[in-house]
This record gives structure tokens, C-alpha cells and sequence, in this order.
């Protein structure tokens, strides 16, 4: 495979993993699945960014682009984490289309 | 990277691992389910970053999304249980239409990009001359800094074979430049300096030029620690 497939190859998984975690956002009510739709969307933009720093630029810098990346993703899974508990302290419930008050 | 041999085979195994388990999450109906498809998917993103030569990418992504992230989302799902015996069902035909919607919109317009995109172009050209030039600076110093040391050459000579004119189709061409190296099969996206691992760069890399964003992020995540206690824990304290 020359070196033009194989990144788009990488790309490709990116993209359907872009647009699955884009409709699980869309798609489920509960406020957790939303978050792991979050994640892989995350996650491919992620690759995305090694995949061209491997093949296009040729160094790693794409690399560390992804661990802030993982950073930021981890700070934001935990503030999530956090307001889904305070909400579901609130209402007794995560689902996003019944949820709709952050005080009581 | 994937060259044929063993790892085109990791690509092949770890790609579907990857991808495919989002449809697991999407159409599970229980939401731990959910939560053990997400890990299915992060292995494979990690298995794709080591087929990709990012070795240190692979373990930072195992230990931060499998061993932090996954097991915070666990425990949210376990604490907003209501009755375990009585999950939750969620009923996804009210939504399905816009999920069809979305996913075949941005999944086809991606699709089209990646697939009719002349990623080796003129444009990406100019980016690996740049790359290039940067890499071969990068070398000078090394060079000087090896000088002072005591002349470490094969540091320096591997930058040479990263000139912008060959690395466009054949990444593989540049290796010999490198060839004296056993300890490392040269590798494309590793050309600079291949000796030496992914995990000294990026820390080199984080100590220098990602030095600002470093810090900032450093304070962010702490901002965000104490964010997240007193958003999770802030009505005990009222009470």
C-alpha cells in the first residue's frame, strides 16, 4: 500500500468514527452515552491529528497535539462527570431530554 | 508505517476494533453495555497509534482513557443507577431519524474528503518542505549540542535523508540514510532521528517548543479538578 492509501485509510476510520460518535451524540438521551459519543469523537480527531503528522509532515509533532488533547479530554470528562452527578442529584435523572434544571 | 508484513495485518485488526464499536453504543440498550463497547474502541485507538509508531501515544491513551476516563464514566453510570434491577430503556426510535441523518451527512462529506482529497499535493508539499526545513534546523542544533558532547553523528545524519523532495510517495526511500541504526527499523514518520523513541522527543518537545501550552494546560486541568469537586460534592457543603 503506498503511503497515500494508508493515510487514508487512517482518516477513513477517523471519519466513521467522527460520524458514529456525532449520531450517539444526537441519538442518545441518556446524558453518559452522550459523553462517550463525545469521547470518540475525541478520539478521531485525535488520530487524525497523528495520521497527518505521520504521513504529511513526517515528524511528531501531531503527537503531541494528541496528548493535549487527551489532557483536555480527561479535564472534561470530570467536569461532565461532575455536573451529571449535581443534576442527578437535582431531578433523579440523566436523561438529557428530561433534565433540564441545574438548581433545585 | 504499515508497510506490508505483520503490521498492515495490526491495522486490519485494530482499524474495525476501533470503529466498529461505536455502533455497539449507539444501539445498546443498557448503558454499561455502552460503556464496555467504549473500551472495546479506545483499545483499538491505541492499538492504532502503536501500528502508527506512536508508541508513547498508545500507553498515555490506555492509561488516561481506559484506566481514567472509562472508569470515571463506570462509576457516573453506577451512581445515577436508579434501581439497577430497572434499567433504564432508551428508546431510540423517537430519535433514530436524526442520528441516520447526522451520521450519513458528516460521515459522507468526511468520507468524500479523505477519499477525493490529493493529500500528497502542492499544499502538503509546502507543509513537508516546512516540516523539512524545521527537522534539519532542529539537526543543526543537535549537531552543534552533539559536538559539544562528544560528536554523536548518527543523530544528525538521519535528518539529512528527510529532505522535502523525496519523502512525498516513497517515505520508505529515505531509510537508507538511516540504515546503520540496528537497534530500530527505520520508519517513515521517524526519519529525524530514529534512534532515539517517540517517548524522549515528545518529552523534549513539551520542554521546549509545547512549553506554554504545557503550563496552561497544567493549570487548566487543575482548574478543572477543583471545578469538578465542587460542582459534584457543592450541596453537601450547603447542607
Amino acid at each position: 500500500m503506498s503511503p497515500e492509501i494508508q493515510l487514508k485509510l487512517f482518516l477513513s476510520v477517523a471519519a466513521f468514527t467522527f460520524a458514529l460518535g456525532a449520531a450517539i451524540i444526537v441519538t442518545r438521551r441518556n446524558a453518559l452515552g452522550v459523553l462517550m459519543g463525545l469521547e470518540l469523537v475525541i478520539n478521531a480527531a485525535a488520530l487524525n491529528f497523528v495520521a497527518f503528522s505521520h504521513y504529511v509532515a513526517g515528524n511528531i509533532e501531531g503527537q503531541v497535539v494528541t496528548i493535549f488533547v487527551i489532557m483536555l479530554a480527561a479535564a472534561e470528562a470530570a467536569v461532565a462527570l461532575a455536573i451529571v452527578l449535581n443534576i442527578f442529584g437535582n431531578t433523579q435523572t440523566i436523561q438529557v431530554d428530561e433534565a433540564d434544571t441545574l438548581r433545585q | 508505517m504499515i508497510e506490508g508484513g505483520w503490521t498492515s495485518v495490526a491495522f486490519w485488526i485494530f482499524a474495525p476494533l476501533a470503529a466498529l464499536p461505536g455502533l455497539g453504543i449507539l444501539f445498546a440498550r443498557n448503558i454499561i453495555h455502552a460503556a464496555f463497547f467504549l473500551l472495546a474502541s479506545l483499545i483499538g485507538f491505541a492499538g492504532l497509534y502503536i501500528v502508527i509508531g506512536a508508541d508513547f501515544l498508545a500507553f498515555t491513551q490506555l492509561l488516561v482513557y481506559v484506566g481514567g476516563i472509562l472508569v470515571l464514566i463506570l462509576f457516573g453510570v453506577m451512581l445515577t443507577q436508579k434501581d439497577p434491577l430497572l434499567v433504564r430503556r432508551t428508546k431510540h426510535l423517537t430519535s433514530v431519524g436524526p442520528g441516520l441523518v447526522t451520521f450519513l451527512l458528516i460521515g459522507g462529506v468526511a468520507m468524500g474528503v479523505v477519499w477525493t482529497t490529493d493529500w500528497q499535493g502542492e499544499g502538503m508539499e509546502k507543509i513537508k518542505a516546512a516540516a523539512a526545513a524545521a527537522a534539519a534546523e532542529r539537526a543543526e542544533r543537535e549537531l552543534a549540542k552533539a559536538d559539544e558532547a562528544g560528536g554523536e553523528t548518527p543523530a544528525v545524519e538521519a535528518p539529512e535523508g528527510a529532505e522535502p523532495s523525496e519523502g512525498a510517495e516513497q517515505p520508505a526511500g529515505t531509510e537508507p540514510s538511516e540504515g546503520d541504526e540496528p537497534g530500530e527499523e527505520s520508519k517513515p514518520g521517524e526519519k529525524e532521528d530514529g534512534e532515539r523513541g517517540t517517548t524522549t522527543r515528545i518529552g523534549e518537545l513539551f520542554m521546549t517548543r509545547y512549553i506554554l501550552p504545557f503550563e496552561v494546560i497544567s493549570v487548566l486541568i487543575l482548574a478543572a479538578l477543583i471545578g469538578a469537586v465542587y460542582i459534584a460534592r457543592g450541596k453537601d457543603v450547603e447542607e
